[in-house]
């Protein structure tokens, strides 16, 4: 995998499933600090999100979880007055090291937001389409469109419900539907990783399960990191849950301790874990 | 400091409307509702008075002979029409769109999109562009352009143009503005660059607006008659359709027709008016419904 050479980054004519067993898609944090202006929003974070695995990022509002987030596939470098020192290793290369194009990074590492974010021009196939139509243009020719917008939806449990209405407006569908059409959408590029951003908090219950089920079957064949505020489903989800923490408004956050989930929550290592979890806190 | 806040002494709630204060509440609610709605209805009563006056006064004359016909040669004869007026308008104004549509997005994008010195400095001469007087700018053009090549309509084209480019950078800015932070970084993060993200999601999600703003110019430019007298100065006698000569337009021709005194050549002025705003309203029905089409089939 090369995140600087866009031209061998010719994709076959479906998301392919990356092999079992493969390593592709680890990432390592070490040492990672993101600042907006100069302000650090966290300090000093490590953390090793694995294949195969889904890592839940718990904490406070303020503890800057949805910024370390943002900071695995570069988006938090959008932000203006946005800087990061530290390290985060996609498969052994750092992202923020010169020569690499977090453009490059984002098409390896997809995102899904809080609140579904559907194209509003663009219709339900166009929108699943928009990764590969709006990319490099050697993918751009080499990919099969049609084939790879049925795969994606099929992936994202949403081709059943919406193969008689390709054409109709993304917007068109439910809130839930919607969420998972971005879930397609970040899929059809083939990225190894999957960051999911509180993907259910604008959702209502019944849909949350289905994004759920979708998590635990996407975990298969990608990394999935999700942020959530909700530590029943942090549970229900997720292998490894890394808890954060902050001590005032306008401190930086800091990474407590990163756990298998079971035992973050049976016998969390930390006070501040302890008093977050059962509700003393937060 | 101050004392802490403290539950109210139980007592049941007065849910009768007997209380004085919700009375007064009440009353003012009432007033401000009738005094925006009055308001409100002066505005629209102009708006529909201007609108029903030229309607009358103009479809005295309209008829189909006004648009094939050229005035004629004494402004106190009745008939003719105003076919070289209209073709010139269309022309003149057409060639000014196709100049300042593309520089004015541009410059919109550098400023909200590439947020920097060049964009504040962009935003700041844009400001003082559209307080320019458009007399002024008809001068300007006449002393760079018409004294070197001569009244011609594509002088009155660049000068339309220099018109309308501050409020079709100002348009498009403020809906740029509108397109949520969110569908940008839906794109970015899907690994699509940031110039594609504005092509091919921010300008598509903006589109309807930028076309209220361009026709917005559009109209302004069709009704804009000092920096033609300037530039293009007015050709009443035959159809000219060749923007490198003089060229009349509907605003020259209303002009010189409603100073003439002849109730012969204020009848056309009138009917000119009409075709005037006729013809913003079909222009701007038409680049909707194109806007929308686009918008669909795209694929």
């Amino acid at each position: 995998m090369s995140l600087t050479d866009p031209a061998s980054q010719v994709p076959s004519a479906s998301p392919q499933p990356a092999p079992q067993g493969t390593t592709a898609g680890r990432i390592e944090v070490s040492g990672l600090t993101a600042s907006y202006r100069r302000r650090p929003a966290f300090t000093g974070v490590a953390i090793t999100m694995e294949p195969g695995k889904v890592t839940a990022l718990i904490g406070p509002s303020g503890c800057g979880k949805s910024t370390l987030l943002r900071c695995i596939n570069g988006l938090h470098m959008t932000v203006p007055g946005a800087s990061v020192t530290g390290t985060v290793l996609l498969d052994g290369t750092d992202i923020y090291s010169p020569g690499v194009d977090l453009v490059q990074v984002r098409r390896h590492v997809g995102m899904v937001f809080q609140r579904p974010n559907p194209f509003p021009t663009m219709s339900i196939a166009q929108n699943v389409a928009a990764g590969l139509r709006l990319g490099p243009r050697q993918q751009r020719r080499a990919a099969r469109l049609d084939e790879v917008i049925e795969r994606s939806l099929n992936q994202a449990g949403l081709w059943e419900e919406v193969k008689d209405r390709l054409d109709k407006p993304g917007g068109s569908l439910s809130g839930g539907q919607q969420q998972r059409l971005c879930i397609a959408r970040s899929l059809a590029v083939q990225p190894q990783v999957l960051l999911m951003d509180e993907p259910c908090s604008a959702l209502d219950p019944v849909s949350t399960l289905v994004i759920e089920g979708l998590i635990t079957e996407l975990k298969k064949t990608y990394t999935v990191v999700i942020v959530t505020h909700n530590m029943q489903q942090a549970e229900r989800v997720s292998d490894v849950t890394a808890f954060m923490t902050v001590n005032g408004p306008g401190e930086p956050g800091q990474l407590v301790e990163v756990a298998s989930t079971r035992e973050l929550f049976s016998q969390p290592a930390e006070k501040a874990t302890v008093d977050y979890i059962t509700g003393k806190v937060g | 400091m101050t004392a802490p806040l403290t539950p109210r002494a139980p007592q049941a709630p007065r849910l009768d409307g007997g209380d004085a204060g919700l009375t007064r509440r009440h009353a003012r609610d009432r007033a401000m509702t009738v005094l925006l709605a009055t308001v409100m209805a002066i505005t629209l009563a102009v708006l529909a008075w201007v609108l029903v006056y030229v309607a009358a006064q103009g479809l005295k004359y309209l008829g189909p002979a006004f648009f094939t016909q050229t005035p004629p040669g004494n402004p106190a004869q009745v008939g003719g029409g105003y076919a070289n007026g209209i073709i010139g308008s269309l022309i003149i104004v057409g060639i000014a769109t196709v100049i300042s549509v593309p520089v004015g997005i541009a410059a919109a994008i550098a400023i909200i999109e590439y947020p920097g010195r060049l964009g504040a400095a962009t935003s700041f001469v844009t400001d003082v562009l559209v307080g320019v007087p458009s007399i002024v700018t008809g001068a300007f053009v006449y002393a760079l352009w018409v004294t070197r090549f001569g009244y011609s309509g594509l002088a009155g084209s660049i000068a339309l143009a220099i018109i309308m480019l501050p409020l079709v950078i100002r348009g498009t800015a403020e809906m740029l503005r509108l397109v949520p932070v969110a569908l940008r970084e839906a794109s970015s993060a899907l690994g699509v660059t940031r110039a594609r993200t504005i092509v091919s999601v921010v300008l598509p999600a903006a589109r309807a607006g930028i076309t209220t703003g361009v026709m917005l110019a559009v109209a302004r430019a069709m009704g804009e008659t000092a920096p033609l007298l300037l530039t293009t100065l007015g050709n009443s006698l035959f159809i000219q359709a060749n923007p490198t000569q003089r060229m009349s337009t509907l605003s020259l021709q209303i002009f010189g027709d409603a100073i003439t005194g002849f109730q012969s050549a204020q009848a056309r002025a009138w009917a000119g008016a009409l075709t005037l705003i006729l013809i913003v309203l079909i222009l701007y029905i038409a680049a909707r419904l194109t806007g929308r089409r686009l918008t669909l089939t795209r694929s």
